[in-house]
């Protein structure tokens, strides 16, 4: 009778099991297939690393990548901010990267989840504004695969001997925008050689790291500019603006990024991005 | 269904149920605070975060409601965390609401359980919900459960649902299904169990994941990746009077999941460590234990390969594990010996482990547990865990206990705490512990241990004193002294002979318990089953208010 029942119990086990095992035969997979960016979207990578950051090396790797793979569709920046980039607690190197403005964007593109992160057009993708690495190429090719409702295109003036540059950022708008449209010019800086921490280095100190498009300076405010509150199909803008270029940085090694954003309380999605170097 | 709406919608059935029923409802709850006080210490490393720049006090509380009437059952926890370390220890969490409700039934022979619900299947390698506050795990199944009693001894159940994400959840859809039960054949019992979890990942998350994928070089290329998932775990517990043999198996089909140890080519022709990778996965776990006549022996054994089962593929850390992997080393206590503690490894590791339990007689007994863990498939940190632990308690009954041992530890500190470059850990620890009772009411407790090793932060003395009036007073002090550092925690040069005091005083009314500390705590790995979190250095108060009602 013992054994009977045992040997009932172990049948439905067994049929149980085999209806699911079934259900699992039969699936039709996603199929993967390379993504080849077309269109004229830009898209902005903000990310957040630190020099005392030893995972960071490994996301500016990816920006590398990432720009190899879409050329025309990316910009990106690395903001020295937060908790690895304080020099009083990772003394590495000679140089602080943080500026002010890198601080504050820390907070507004918060929270911050781990290190290296990245915000990909100021678009929270499934609920995380900041995002790992291994996520950020998904949400790129997502975002270059919409079309921009605005279209911008720089004009730079850089004299060598004040080194005084002027910016105008113009813009034409390809679909209605309801809601305050932002502009915000950041400027970067790469080449700049100075010690790292990078996991994947033997020592992991790497004393002539080249950091690259490095945030040195916002020639707008640090939440953009309001320049509209709404635009309609066709509508232009040009927006001008000024700033000396501190005598440490090499303004050939330096590139402008401006994009343009809707803000609408806690929403400030990047509607479209351009780059332009500063000296040619 | 907004927390609000929830709350509402729990009051609503509560009182619908209090009229109905008419009957007495059986209410119960707790109660759990923990409140830091942040104070800045930049030579222990206590700063730099916003809680020491500038939010200065920071809390987590879980206040829990249940209610028993009618044959129904129902809670809820209300969760609040203010300026919390326990997300990011970098960086400051703040966010509240519903942590937790259900309702449940039992009818005849089927219980069903709606709601947040935390269940395991077997030992948890397939499937384990549940909540560890410490580490800020809390992956409960949002769903629904129904379990049936086929027999008195033989139980069926099913569940579906999604999991928990803070306080909303994760898209993907899991459900599960476990037989379990018990036969007893003379002096040879058995309890097998079988159990499956089956995962179907969202169409957002298979997007997401295809848009990463679809950008690796065509060395690292995956050609398709399943949106459906299953685990399957086979387990048996088979008792021959004092011989207990217990073995599970679990098997994981193809997944795609994130590697943090594969090498990845990219696009640029440099090489990157972490890659998501396609690969079916395992884990066999046995163990085999006898206890009689005072001597009591267990042996396990465990090998795991490719066996990370997540929610999501792109969380990593202690978010979205739908599974739990049994630790193969010694959970220890005391405040040295536990500082080097080995996470589970989920992607490759083999494990064995055997302790022995001798009570010489009554009042001396002896132990000895021996862990070693390995990476079978790496050359590189292929061994990367051996413990022994060695202890005596001996015993005056109603006078004195003392407990006394030696642990030796090799610890591999760049795979388990992502230190690169860092050496291995090798380390011995004497320790002591004894407990004096001075009268009836009143015990001295002292705590002595000695951590001997040249790496990470250098050798260390720890003590403490503790005095308890029964049933209210403990009073508290001790002290971690980094008697021979080898590192600064501030990163600089400059060595110093840190001391990391604690002052402490705990009361307890009842089943309220207050407790208030003055602590300087040097940062350290935090485990608990072999689940690991970093725990940043902290300088401050801690308060920490535990009631049941």
């Amino acid at each position: 009778m013992k054994q009977h029942n045992i040997i009932n119990h172990i049948c439905t086990l067994g049929i149980v099991f085999f209806f699911i095992a079934l259900s699992g035969c039969d699936e039709q997979k996603r199929v993967i297939e390379p993504f080849i960016p077309a269109g004229n979207r830009i898209v902005l990578l903000e990310e957040f690393t630190g020099k005392g950051c030893t995972n960071c090396p490994k996301g500016s790797r990816e920006i590398e990548n990432l720009l190899t793979l879409f050329p025309n569709n990316l910009v990106a920046v690395s903001i020295h901010a937060g908790f690895f980039a304080n020099p009083q607690f990772f003394p590495i190197g000679q140089y602080d990267f943080r500026t002010e403005e890198g601080e504050i964007l820390f907070d507004y593109l918060g929270p911050n989840l781990g290190y290296p992160s990245g915000v990909v057009n100021r678009i929270p993708v499934a609920g995380d504004m900041q995002i790992g690495a291994n996520a950020w190429a998904s949400a790129i090719s997502n975002e270059i695969q919409k079309a921009p409702a605005i279209e911008l295109t720089i004009s730079k003036q850089f004299n060598h001997v004040s080194r005084e540059l002027t910016v105008t950022v113009n813009g034409i708008a390809k679909e209605p925008v309801a809601g305050n449209i932002h502009l915000s010019i950041m400027l970067t800086e790469s080449g700049v050689i100075d010690a790292q921490d990078d996991a994947e280095a033997d020592p992991h100190i790497v004393p002539d790291y080249v950091h690259k498009h490095l945030l040195r300076d916002m020639m707008t405010p640090v939440h953009g500019a309001p320049i509209l509150t709404s635009i309609s199909t066709g509508q232009t803008f040009s927006e001008t603006f000024n700033v000396v270029i501190d005598p440490s940085w090499v303004a050939d090694n330096m590139e402008i990024i401006a994009f343009v954003s809707r803000v609408e309380g806690n929403d400030f999605p990047v509607l479209q991005a351009v780059s332009a170097h500063v000296t040619d | 269904m907004t927390p609000q709406r929830t709350i509402l919608g729990l009051l609503f059935c509560f009182m619908w149920l209090s009229l109905w029923a008419q009957e007495p409802v059986s209410l119960s709850g707790s109660l759990e605070s923990n409140v830091n006080f942040y104070m800045r210490d930049a030579q222990i490393g206590a700063a730099n975060t916003p809680q020491y720049d500038h939010q200065q006090i920071g809390t987590d509380t879980w206040l829990t409601v249940r209610a028993q009437i009618g044959g129904f059952e129902l809670g809820a926890r209300y969760d609040i965390f203010a300026n919390s370390s326990l997300l990011n220890p970098t960086d400051s969490y703040t966010d509240q609401g519903l942590g937790r409700w259900y309702i449940g039934k039992k009818i005849g022979k089927l219980s069903i359980l709606g709601g947040h619900i935390y269940d395991q299947i077997g030992s948890g390698a397939i499937f384990k919900a549940y909540e560890e506050r410490a580490l800020f795990i809390d992956n409960a199944l949002v769903g629904l459960r129904a379990s049936y009693e086929i027999s008195p001894d033989w139980t069926i159940k099913g569940m579906a649902g999604r999991q928990k994400n803070l306080f909303e959840l994760y898209p993907s859809i899991l459900k599960g299904l476990n037989i379990e039960g018990f036969e007893s054949l003379g002096k040879v019992t058995i309890a097998p169990g079988i159990g499956i979890m089956h995962k179907t990942i969202s169409d957002q998350q298979m997007d997401a994941l295809a848009g990463s994928l679809a950008q690796y070089t065509p060395g690292d290329f995956i050609e398709e990746a399943p949106y459906n998932t299953i685990a399957a775990t086979i387990y048996n517990t088979l008792s021959i009077g004092r011989f207990t043999w217990y073995v599970e198996g679990a098997y994981k089909s193809e997944d795609v999941f994130f590697d943090n140890y594969a090498a990845r080519t990219l696009w640029t022709g440099e090489q990157s460590i972490g890659k998501f990778v396609l690969e079916p996965g395992y884990v066999a776990y046995t163990s085999l234990s006898y206890a009689g006549g005072g001597l009591g022996i267990s042996g396990q054994y465990k090998r795991t390969s490719n066996f990370s089962f997540r929610t999501d593929p792109f969380v990593g850390l202690n978010r979205g594990m739908i599974n739990f992997l049994p630790p193969m080393s010694r959970i220890n206590t005391y405040r040295l010996t536990a500082r080097y503690s080995p996470a589970t490894q989920d992607l490759n590791e083999e494990a064995v482990q055997f302790d022995v339990r001798y009570a010489i007689n009554k009042n001396l007994s002896v132990l000895v547990n021996i862990s070693n863990i390995n990476r079978p498939k790496e050359e590189d940190n292929h061994d990367i865990y051996t413990e022994v632990y060695t202890q005596v308690t001996w015993k005056k009954p109603r006078k004195w206990t003392l407990i006394t041992g030696v642990q030796y530890q090799k610890y591999d500190q760049e795979l388990y705490e992502g230190k690169p470059g860092a050496p291995q850990v090798q380390a011995i620890t004497p320790y002591l512990d004894y407990l004096l009772k001075l009268d009836q009411k009143k015990s001295l407790r002292t705590e002595l241990q000695y951590m001997s090793t040249d790496e990470d932060f250098g050798s260390w003395i720890y003590a403490l004193e503790e005095f308890s009036i029964s049933p209210h007073w403990i009073f508290e002090a001790s002290d971690m002294w980094n008697i021979s550092p080898k590192k600064s925690a501030d990163g600089s040069e400059k060595l110093e002979d840190l001391h990391f005091p604690t002052l402490g005083i705990v009361y307890s009314a009842g089943p309220t318990r207050y407790a208030l500390r003055y602590v300087k705590q040097v940062e350290g790995i935090v485990c608990s089953g072999g689940i690991c979190r970093l725990e940043p250095a902290f300088s401050g108060f801690k308060f920490n208010l535990t009631s049941n009602f």
